[in-house]
């Protein structure tokens, strides 16, 4: 993955903290936790996965190896369930 | 500064402070409504506006009221519902109509065919703690008649009137002991679709989203 979009045919607003998503095509919500919602945020300031990964980094304290894992398999839970899309 | 509120996939936008809620809230002192312009952003509105071409209404009678085609639940209303149920766009309402808090925005997608005698015929629509009305044009074209008229009881006067039919513009209009409003038969080929309802004190939309989100969490 390098460039991280939220897919055209999810909406999501801030609910106490957290982010909720709503598909079109699905109607499935889905709630962020705190890291989650974290991410999101990064995504949207910009989609590189180096800078969400640096941001990550900034916002908690974690390793580099933890942040790769946990960046990783969230965004493969991300893209599973639709909510992003990815490109080059 | 415009005046603006916007529905996007994100949050609302609202542009223009108390200037514009100063000119919204003489509007619909003067007028019972406000159009807001492209309510819904263009981008989402076009995604909106191709999975409704897909959709399966049902016929649907309003007592005392009209009928209507009405669409089946389904995502695309699901989406409504959580866009318009917003504190952003809550606070402005309220502060435009000087109605109490608003628990919550309750709509349906709704189509008016022509030449098919649907229509909504005069009626207050106070009932169920609504407060004020909202409807969305979801329509793909422009389309003739259907405009929404307001009255004063059983009065022979229209006292105000409103096209709302740029794609994407919103009406908030009154709800008001003594006033009633109606909207025309459809005159052209183009059918009108809305998503329409009201801003009601309760429930509250973030408990029932709350608890959807539990009911989610528990099944996935």
């Amino acid at each position: 993955m390098s460039h991280i979009q939220i897919s055209d045919d999810i909406v999501y607003r801030e609910l106490d903290g957290s982010i909720v998503t709503l598909s079109l095509a699905t109607g499935e919500y889905v709630e962020l936790d705190l890291v989650g919602t974290r991410i999101w945020q990064l995504i949207e300031q910009d989609g590189r996965q180096s800078s969400v990964r640096e941001g990550l980094l900034a916002s908690f304290d974690i390793d580099e190896d933890t942040c790769d894992q946990e960046l990783n398999a969230f965004l493969a839970t991300l893209l599973d369930k639709g909510l992003i899309k990815v490109g080059t | 500064m415009p005046h603006r509120i916007q529905l996007t996939r994100s949050h609302t936008v609202f542009e223009g402070g108390e200037s514009a809620i100063a000119s919204w809230r003489a509007e619909y002192r003067r007028c019972h409504w406000v159009k807001w312009p492209g309510l819904i952003e263009p981008s989402l509105l076009a995604l909106l506006q191709e999975k409704i071409s897909s959709a399966r209404f049902f016929d649907k009678t309003n007592v005392d009221v009209g009928d209507e085609s009405r669409m089946k639940p389904e995502p695309t209303s699901a989406v409504l519902e959580f866009l318009t149920n917003d504190n952003v766009l809550f606070d402005v309402v309220r502060a435009i109509t000087g109605c109490g808090p608003v628990g919550c925005f309750r709509g349906r997608v709704y189509r008016l065919l022509p030449n098919t005698g649907q229509m909504s015929d005069w009626h207050p629509d106070l009932s169920e703690g609504r407060m004020a009305t909202l409807s969305i044009n979801l329509s793909a074209e422009p389309y003739q008649g259907g405009i929404l008229q307001f009255r004063e009881n059983g009065g022979p006067n229209i006292v105000s009137q409103v096209a709302n039919t740029g794609a994407g513009d919103g009406v908030l209009f009154n709800i008001a002991e003594g006033l009633e409003h109606r909207v025309t038969p459809l005159t052209g080929t183009v059918p009108r679709t809305a998503y329409a309802g009201w801003f009601l004190r309760e429930p509250q939309f973030a408990s029932l989203l709350r608890k959807r989100l539990e009911e989610a969490h528990a099944t996935s």
